[in-house]
């Protein structure tokens, strides 16, 4: 008995002495010298068949790889279909308060919902001593912003979400081809745009089915707001470019907070699009149609607005029906010449930890994302799984990911350097695999001049990497390239008290009165009915809570 | 005179027999319509093209749907559902139903025990609370749980209920003079006679637990414990945009949209349903006159 | 002659008996309905999970204060009113005009098809019925088809919040008539022949024997079909509206059944959403004891 005791005294010993040795990177990359389990809950596509033959959710390629290189074994103890499935899955464990050791929820309202019943895990210490340079360096490019979302009372109760900056800037989809053909100019403006889709509409080049612009799609929202963007559909750009930036706390000349929705630019705004929807310009299924994505996979539509990525990876489908249709990204400025346009908050996911776990639990937490930063580009050519199947899986990548590797690539295809001098740049986790590709997947690139879908490989063999170097090269290109004349940020990106309480309700009145006035349900006077009803219905206590929290911030 | 109401009578009888059939037609087109869009190619579904007859016939989605594990063991779990829960349930509602339809002179808790069941038909504590319940029994992921978490199906005790309250008193007085315990009337001479209402009763209950999708969702930690039902909801309900997906998440979604699938796989659905329910029809006429309306 | 002794055994034995059968049903319910009801007391307190159902702050009706103050509730309970309502009229009226046709036909084959394939739609499923009928009353379904044979412009029916109200209570409507039918059918049975044979002789029409024989003999069903529905006049219709619905059309058919459903498991107001649930309830239990009251009174009826 005795010598067992001290037996376990001197291994305990032994092993704290270890771990004052060793260093921060390699805490931040260890193996632990026995299994740690790791509880989780997942979002999952009931349709995807990329997992291997006989693996499943916790036992695949990426689960295998953290229990054999880390001693990490995940333990998925519930998984749901992602959006409204899992979301109520999140809620119910939020409200039974038997959240999993860690799982990664999409939305603002429960990180506060779960921050403010003190269910969550202070990861302060934790994510400070475990977390790898590289992470903390993606964190720094925030400048503070990423600490500043995931911190709730003076701790850091998630682990932020960073996303490309590109995502939240919302650009014009055109398909080329269409202005070609009928001899049309790129559009530039609102009235510009106008008379585009005017043409198309009477041109009609895919039939009876035509579609000049397309709108959002049932359930879906017509512009992102402070709480949600990088999705497409929106009419953000046509919005931004009549200086209307509705869903955003903005600023007026007075250092007064505003909510965008209800100025006068806004209501502009949708009396014209109102018009055009009459004018059969817009989409007729406009906030019915049970996927707008159909239509630009058929190339059935001239016009719709998306982030970088909708064109390409988004779109994938377009390229496979159409050898000819050539679609590209353009921003559309206001009539005197400026670029506005909407950005977005870093990211929107919270990876949340149970306040129960215990300190190892939480460090394996922090591991799983600095495997996932460090290596997703390795994964990728490793294995034919989703990334999507990893577990925790929380995007991080610098802000200015995608601008950096546009340069990088057309740097590398004018030859002005090689695609070695690409390789070493940690921050940038797949820019060395897409330099060294670039060449090889843009054959027809001739310097100084635009690219189109004919100077592209496309082969069932280089179907992924033509859909990443499409995104990139043409559908970030407006962002990478144009002069942004005016970010415009919201005030705030998260939510507090005030807005908790009176959000749900406004944000449902607010979605049914756009729609209606867009689709002519409505006239625009049921805007003036809105503002006035907003306001009372708890708008104005949220305006003076913004104000106040900027104020303190000033 | 007798004439002109011969001829109007005709045309009354033309003109109606024209809407029945017309009304039988609007009942047996969303059946139809399914069956044509899981005849017919991705592509045309997909566009909308689909609405009288199948467009490229094809039976691919059939072929996919062979190789979907998935979704055969969904089918098997709301299978053994049906088979399980139907005759527990029954059982349970006739042995219920009985003492209920006795009088308070007969029955002392006759009617206490009647508000306790209205009562719980009516209030609820919501689902968060049923949910933490749910847990707490184990009943997550399991057949019980699918079973049970419906509770006590009220509206067939009282039918079931009022059937028994019709029913001969003679005949169980004769049977009770003859020495048989309260058991032994209920099982050997009243339930043998009440083939119609049983029959009505287990088909309601078959179709409840065939059809419920809400709580197999609540109680289901992953897809692989969905009953029929829930699995339809996640594959054919849209996954609305903006509610913040990662980018990978949307572009996946863009790419996944069968909409022959998913119809070939709701037509297996409804299926089983299609082949009970005109064999029971015969028996629920009764069943429901008799327990609905005391005599 | 039994002795007092062995009476009151006996009788005792029945009595347990009768317990002992209500004994699962009972259990079923203690375990499954009651136990959950201690979360009604959310609707009173501010919820916090941590601290539990019996450990959170209780702060009186502030939550009901809160939930009649909102302008979207008080929406959601007048659409609640309207769906149920009509449906409840309509439930009724319809299934009794096609009780009344299909009683005409004298085809014993074509009555007995079309009996069977109207009661078709009551077994299928909403989540199966939703994605059919948006489909089918979507831009390019059969709905619009038609429209466009009769030269009239394709409709976007779906985003219309006016439109998508009528559809919600008739579609409930045309999936359940069959089934309703069948007490009307039932009851059309149970007429006494020879009181047609006697107004025939009199000379009356079919027209007339309808008005003044059959329906005066469904009389007692109708009224009593009605009062039993009262119950139902906030009950309108959870699973068809949750998987029918969009955002577009929420200021006309969000019903108190989906508000709760989303305030609470989306908006995680766990509080509000309970207070919501109770309401809906005690307006169910008054009414039910009122038809109860009202059945028991005027047709010496006892629901239950």
């Amino acid at each position: 008995m005795k010598k067992l005791l001290s037996l376990l005294l001197t291994v305990s010993l032994l092993l704290s002495l270890c771990g004052a040795a060793i260093a921060d990177e390699d805490l931040a990359f260890q193996k632990f010298d026995h299994v740690v389990e790791v509880h989780i809950g997942m979002a999952v596509e009931p349709t995807d068949v990329t997992l291997e033959e006989g693996d499943t959710v916790d036992n695949n390629y990426y689960t295998r790889y953290l229990l054999d290189n880390y001693n990490i074994k995940v333990v998925v103890d519930w998984t749901a279909a992602t959006g409204d499935d899992f979301n109520q899955k999140v809620a119910l464990t939020i409200a039974s308060d038997s959240l999993p050791d860690a799982v990664v929820v999409s939305d603002r309202t429960y990180f506060t919902a779960a921050a403010e019943d003190d269910m969550l895990y202070d990861l302060t210490e934790v994510f400070d001593r475990y977390a790898s340079d590289q992470v903390k360096a993606i964190h720094a490019t925030t400048n503070g912003k990423a600490a500043e979302l995931v911190s709730y009372g003076g701790k850091m109760l998630a682990l932020p979400n960073i996303s490309v900056a590109a995502d939240g800037v919302l650009v014009m989809m055109m398909q080329q081809n269409w202005l070609d053909e009928l001899g049309l100019a790129v559009p530039t403006t609102v009235q510009e745009l106008h008379d585009a889709a005017v043409a198309i509409r009477d041109a009609k080049p895919a039939g009876e089915r035509t579609i000049p612009i397309l709108g959002a799609q049932k359930d879906s929202r017509v512009y992102a707001d402070f709480l949600h963007s990088n999705f497409s559909f929106g009419f953000d750009a046509i919005f931004a470019a009549m200086n209307a930036y509705p869903g955003y706390f903005v600023l007026d000349g007075e250092n007064k907070v505003q909510y965008g929705t209800l100025s006068a630019e806004t209501r502009a705004a949708l009396e014209m699009l109102a018009q055009w929807y009459a004018e059969g310009l817009i989409d007729p299924e406009f906030a019915t149609r049970d996927y707008s994505q159909d239509v630009v996979n058929a190339n059935e539509c001239g016009f719709f607005c998306g982030p970088w990525w909708a064109l390409g990876y988004g779109n994938g489908d377009s390229f496979k029906n159409s050898e000819t249709v050539d679609w590209q990204a353009y921003p559309l400025f206001t009539d005197d010449g400026v670029w506005n346009a909407k950005m977005k908050t870093l990211g929107t996911s919270y990876t949340l930890v149970n306040c129960n776990v215990s300190e190892e639990v939480a460090a394996a937490i922090v591991i799983i994302n600095n495997v996932l930063v460090a290596n997703e580009a390795v994964f990728q050519n490793e294995t034919a799984e989703d990334i999507e199947w990893y577990p925790l899986r929380n995007v991080l990548a610098a802000m200015d990911e995608c601008e950096y590797t546009y340069r990088a690539e057309i740097s590398v295809l004018n030859g002005e350097t090689e695609p070695d001098a690409w390789q070493n740049e940690p921050n940038y986790k797949l820019l060395a695999a897409d330099t060294q590709v670039v060449r090889s997947i843009v054959p027809g690139y001739k310097q100084g001049e635009i690219l189109h879908r004919a100077d592209f490989l496309y082969t069932s063999d280089t179907e992924s990497n033509f859909q990443r170097q499409y995104a990139l090269l043409i559908g970030d290109r407006p962002y990478a390239t144009v002069e942004l004349n005016n970010p415009v940020y919201s005030v705030t990106y998260t939510t507090n008290e005030t807005i908790d309480r009176y959000w749900a309700n406004l944000e449902a009145l607010e979605g049914s009165v756009i729609r209606s006035i867009i689709t002519g349900k409505s006239d625009i006077s049921a805007f003036d009915a809105f503002v006035e009803q907003w306001m009372a219905e708890g708008g104005e206590k949220i305006l003076q809570s913004v104000q106040e929290e900027y104020d303190a911030a000033q | 005179m007798i004439e002109t109401q011969t001829i109007s009578r005709r045309l009354f009888l033309t003109v109606n027999t024209i809407l029945l059939v017309l009304l039988a037609f609007t009942c047996l087109y969303p059946i139809w319509y399914t069956f044509c869009l899981s005849f017919s190619d991705k592509a045309a579904t997909n566009a909308g093209w689909v609405t009288l007859y199948p467009i490229g016939f094809t039976t691919a989605a059939y072929g996919e749907i062979i190789k979907d594990t998935a979704f055969f063991n969904s089918f098997k779990i709301s299978l053994e559902r049906v088979f399980i829960g139907t005759p527990l349930t029954l059982i349970i509602v006739i042995m219920i139903a009985y003492p209920l339809s006795r009088s308070q002179r007969e029955f002392h808790g006759r009617n206490v025990t009647m508000w306790i069941v209205v009562f719980c038909m009516l209030f609820n504590g919501g689902t968060i609370p049923w949910y933490m319940c749910m847990k707490n029994y184990g009943m997550m992921d399991n057949m019980a749980g699918l079973i049970l978490s419906g509770s006590l199906p009220v509206y067939n005790v009282i039918l079931m209920m009022n059937f028994f309250r019709n029913f001969p008193k003679d005949v169980e007085e004769a049977a009770i003079m003859d020495g048989a315990g309260k058991w032994r009337t209920l099982f050997q001479i009243v339930v043998p006679c009440s083939k119609s209402v049983i029959a009505t009763i287990t088909l309601f209950v078959s179709v409840y637990y065939w059809n419920e999708y809400f709580q197999g969702l609540v109680l289901s930690n992953s897809e692989s414990h969905y009953p029929l039902q829930t699995y339809i909801r996640q594959i054919v309900v849209s996954i609305p945009m903006g509610v913040n997906l990662t980018t990978e998440q949307m572009i996946k979604m863009n790419q996944l949209s069968n909409k022959s699938l998913n119809a070939a796989k709701v037509f297996i659905t409804i299926i089983p349903m299609l082949a009970v329910y005109p064999f029971i029809q015969k028996y629920f006429v009764t069943g429901i006159m008799i327990g609905s309306v005391k005599e | 002659m039994r002795s007092k002794k062995k009476d009151y055994l006996s009788r005792f034995k029945n009595q347990a008996t009768y317990y002992l059968m209500c004994a699962p049903g009972m259990l079923w319910l203690f375990f499954f309905s009651i136990v959950p009801m201690a979360g009604i007391l959310m609707a009173f307190q501010d919820y916090k999970p941590k601290k539990g159902i019996w450990g959170s702050p209780f702060i009186g009706w502030e939550n009901f204060e809160y939930l009649f103050s909102m302008k979207d509730a008080q929406n959601v309970i007048l659409n609640t009113v309207i769906i149920a309502f009509a449906k409840i009229v309509l439930n009724m009226i319809v299934p009794l005009a096609f009780a009344l046709m299909l009683n005409e036909v004298r085809r014993v084959r074509l009555k007995k098809a079309v009996q069977t394939i109207v009661y078709l739609p009551h077994f299928l499923s909403w989540v199966i019925l939703a994605s059919v009928m948006t489909n089918i009353f979507g831009y390019d379904g059969i709905v619009n088809l038609i429209r466009g044979l009769f030269g009239q412009e394709k409709a976007v029916f779906l985003s219309d919040a006016g439109f998508f109200r009528w559809f919600i209570i008739l579609t409930d409507v045309w999936k359940e008539f069959g089934y309703n039918a069948v007490i009307y059918l039932a009851a059309l049975t149970g007429i006494n022949p020879t009181l047609y044979e006697a107004s025939a002789i009199d000379g009356a029409g079919r027209w007339k024997q309808t008005v003044h024989i059959t329906l005066p003999s469904l009389s007692t069903t109708i009224v009593l079909l009605t009062v039993l529905a009262l119950g139902n006049i906030l009950n309108a219709g959870f699973d068809q509206v949750f998987n029918t619905y969009n955002p577009m059309v929420y200021s006309s058919v969000d019903i108190l059944d989906t508000w709760v459903y989303r305030i609470g498991l989306t908006k995680l107001q766990f509080s509000l959403a309970t207070a919501a649930g109770l309401f809906k309830s005690m307006v169910s239990f008054v009414l039910i004891i009122v038809s109860y009251s009202l059945a028991y009174k005027f047709a010496d009826y006892t629901i239950f």
